[in-house]
């Protein structure tokens, strides 16, 4: 008995001292990993080279922005030859998941001081990971307002969606609208542009009569329609994916609604026009400024085809990137430096970023005619 | 304007397209006892369908339809016959003919994504807008009233089916106790590949609907299915009449519920009738009792 005793707590020593021990390797391995990546970040000398990584869609439905905004960035480094500077491009199609270990392999294997990220998915996962690696996050096509400020990594060279919900409150009320009814998609896009329209239009002493939400993915707004239509607006503002906007505009003026249409720069294609047909007529959206015309042949002249939507915008990002290397930034935090007192003229107007990491920026005003988009400005 | 009367008008639209998902799904529950999740997807394949052969092909739109019909029965009759007869012959669970259907069910929907790729498309081709009418002070369109039609015209042939004829009394006494039946001579393995081949054409004419009122696309079999069991279960599951009555009562909930709320509360809504009847009458509408 007094045998089996001390045999019990010899083992139970026994096993504190291993528990002990394996806390400790435990710690030291933890402090291996956080301390590592700052050794990285300091050791960078200018004369290195300086990788730049893109991820987006290259596969997919979206594989066209991709494609174009890729184009547009290697016409950028032709134009502005940098031995240091290589790029590393990365298809994630449009699956979160996608990008987030593209990102990943770009950070690790790769790298990289800046990454472009033209994404159809939400930039927000990125965040932290740029944050954590000291890592310039830029995009072109990423106008979410939640990326405003979210790091001060994080930069674009898109206007916000706060400044779109300005420009088209404007142009709502300069139309001679005076009540809106707003059907938006309800997730971070939608929201953002509802809460940006109703408070710029509010301010404009405009009536925001109706304000109805439509899950993402759906494509059947009757019930939402009947609640704007009983509220009578002048104007109809929808956002959205274009496959439930031109569902919801069909399903209005088949509720005999004569509301006039407006939406965002996401409407700009093919997709809404061939879905909606008739019912898309007189739609006008608002989009970001387009390269201008030494742009259009440029791109021509090299590709042999026509730029994409954002192509000038992925220009410019590329620029403001390669311009802030030029300086000779290297590392991560030195190039979000040099970005931030960076001002040149770009193909979208004149970049400068503002403490939030936002430029100002410009919008075209297109309006569906005879089934086509048209520039009305 | 009181926006009551098109809101009822909605949901009797939303519930003659639920009324036709479950109405196929109740006939085919009834007599094979398993939850055919597959039966989701056959809606898609009816839209598509017709994309192929009215909008790709040019053939005239009623051929299509027609072809698209019995091609969504032919493909749930070789799904029994290829996936189901052979589990069945096994004398397999509920539970892997399930995830036996889930199978088929993900198989055809990737198979139709990669021949039509997944953006959503419609299947109207005319541009101009279509006519609509009033009816009980809403307005609906042409292919809305369709719909409604079919579903009223699908049920009563059905019912009368079942009730009149001597394969009706088949279906029923197979659906009552599929031994019994085999004892006095039912030929229940063919009496259930027929009725796989009704659901699923009734299936098929739903998805048919669906995109000439909105659009299709690969994925939309599951979000029909999903509200047809919906209905299904609130009705009385496995009973045809059940059905009917439960789809109005989803769809009308639906609508009326997010009179006053905001929109994005619809789903919640119909689950939560779901809810709703799981614990307080799981029979349904009709059922009362368990079966």
């Amino acid at each position: 008995m007094e045998e089996e005793k001390s045999k019990r707590s010899r083992s139970l020593t026994a096993g504190v001292i291993v528990v002990i021990i394996l806390l400790g390797l435990g710690y030291a391995w933890n402090s291996r990993k956080v301390t590592a990546p700052s050794n990285k970040n300091t050791a960078k000398t200018p004369s290195q080279k300086v990788v730049i990584g893109w991820v987006g869609p290259l596969s997919g439905d979206a594989a066209s922005y991709g494609e174009s905004l890729k184009r547009a960035i290697e016409l950028a480094r032709k134009d502005m030859p940098n031995a240091n500077i290589e790029v590393v491009y990365e298809d994630a199609g449009c699956d979160t998941k996608l990008v987030v270990n593209a990102v990943n392999k770009l950070l690790t294997a790769d790298k990289v001081s800046a990454i472009i990220a033209d994404l159809c998915a939400s930039p927000m996962p990125l965040i932290p990971l740029v944050g954590q690696k000291q890592v310039v996050l830029m995009t072109s096509i990423v106008t979410i307002q939640e990326y405003s400020g979210a790091s001060e990594y994080a930069f674009r060279v898109i206007p916000s969606d706060a400044r779109q919900g300005k420009v088209l409150a404007e142009l709502i009320k300069a139309r001679g609208y005076t009540s809106l009814g707003i059907l938006y998609s309800d997730e971070e896009y939608g929201r953002g542009l509802q809460a940006s329209i109703t408070e710029n239009f509010k301010k404009l002493d405009g009536n925001i009569v109706a304000s109805e939400a439509m899950p993402l993915e759906s494509t059947d707004a009757r019930t939402q329609l009947a609640k704007i239509k009983s509220a009578n607006p002048d104007a109809l503002f929808v956002v959205g994916l274009p496959s439930g906007a031109a569902a919801a505009m069909k399903q209005a003026r088949a509720l005999g609604m004569a509301v006039s249409f407006f939406g965002p720069e996401a409407f700009k294609g093919q997709e809404i026009i061939d879905s909606a047909k008739e019912a898309a007529e007189g739609l006008t959206i608002t989009s970001a400024v387009t390269g201008g015309a030494d742009f259009e042949t440029k791109h021509k002249a090299a590709y042999g085809q026509e730029s994409g939507p954002y192509a000038a915008q992925g220009y410019d990002a590329y620029t403001a990137l390669a311009r802030a290397i030029g300086t000779g930034a290297a590392t991560g935090i030195e190039i979000r430096d040099a970005l931030r007192t960076l001002e040149f003229n770009g193909l979208t107007g004149h970049i400068k970023f503002d403490d939030k990491g936002d430029i100002v920026g410009d919008y075209n005003i297109y309006q569906i005619r005879n089934g086509k988009f048209e520039l009305v400005n | 304007m009181s926006i009551a009367p098109q809101l009822f008008v909605n949901g009797i639209i939303a519930a003659s397209l639920y009324a036709l998902v479950a109405l196929g799904f109740n006939l085919i529950y009834g007599v094979s006892r398993f939850f055919n999740m597959a039966h989701g997807v056959l809606c898609a394949v009816g839209g598509y369908t017709v994309l192929f052969l009215a909008k790709q092909s040019g053939l005239p739109v009623w051929i299509s339809v027609i072809v698209a019909i019995l091609f969504s029965g032919l493909l749930g009759y070789l799904l029994d016959r290829l996936v189901y007869y052979p589990l069945r012959k096994r004398k397999a669970s509920s539970l892997v003919m399930l995830v036996a259907s889930l199978g088929a069910f993900t198989v055809i929907q990737a198979f139709i994504a990669i021949l039509f790729t997944s953006q959503f498309q419609t299947l109207s081709q005319s541009s101009s807008i279509q006519p609509t009418y009033h009816l009980f002070g809403g307005i609906m369109t042409q292919v809305q009233l369709v719909a409604l039609s079919a579903a009223i015209v699908l049920f009563i042939f059905t019912w009368c089916l079942l009730k009149y004829t001597k394969l009706g009394i088949f279906i029923r006494a197979t659906s009552d106790d599929e031994q019994v039946a085999k004892i006095v001579g039912v030929n229940t393995d063919r009496l259930l590949s027929f009725v796989f081949f009704l659901g699923s054409a009734i299936a098929g004419t739903a998805g048919i609907l669906v995109g000439y009122d909105t659009g299709i696309e690969p994925t939309m079999g599951m979000q029909l299915l999903l509200k047809g069991v919906i209905a299904a279960i609130v009705g009385g599951v496995g009973h045809i009449g059940g059905g009917m009555l439960g789809s109005l009562l989803l769809g009308l909930a639906e609508n009326f519920g997010i009179w006053k709320i905001s929109g994005e509360w619809k789903d919640a809504i119909a689950f939560g009738l779901l809810i709703l009847f799981l614990l307080f009458r799981p029979g349904g509408i009709v059922g009362g009792k368990v079966k």
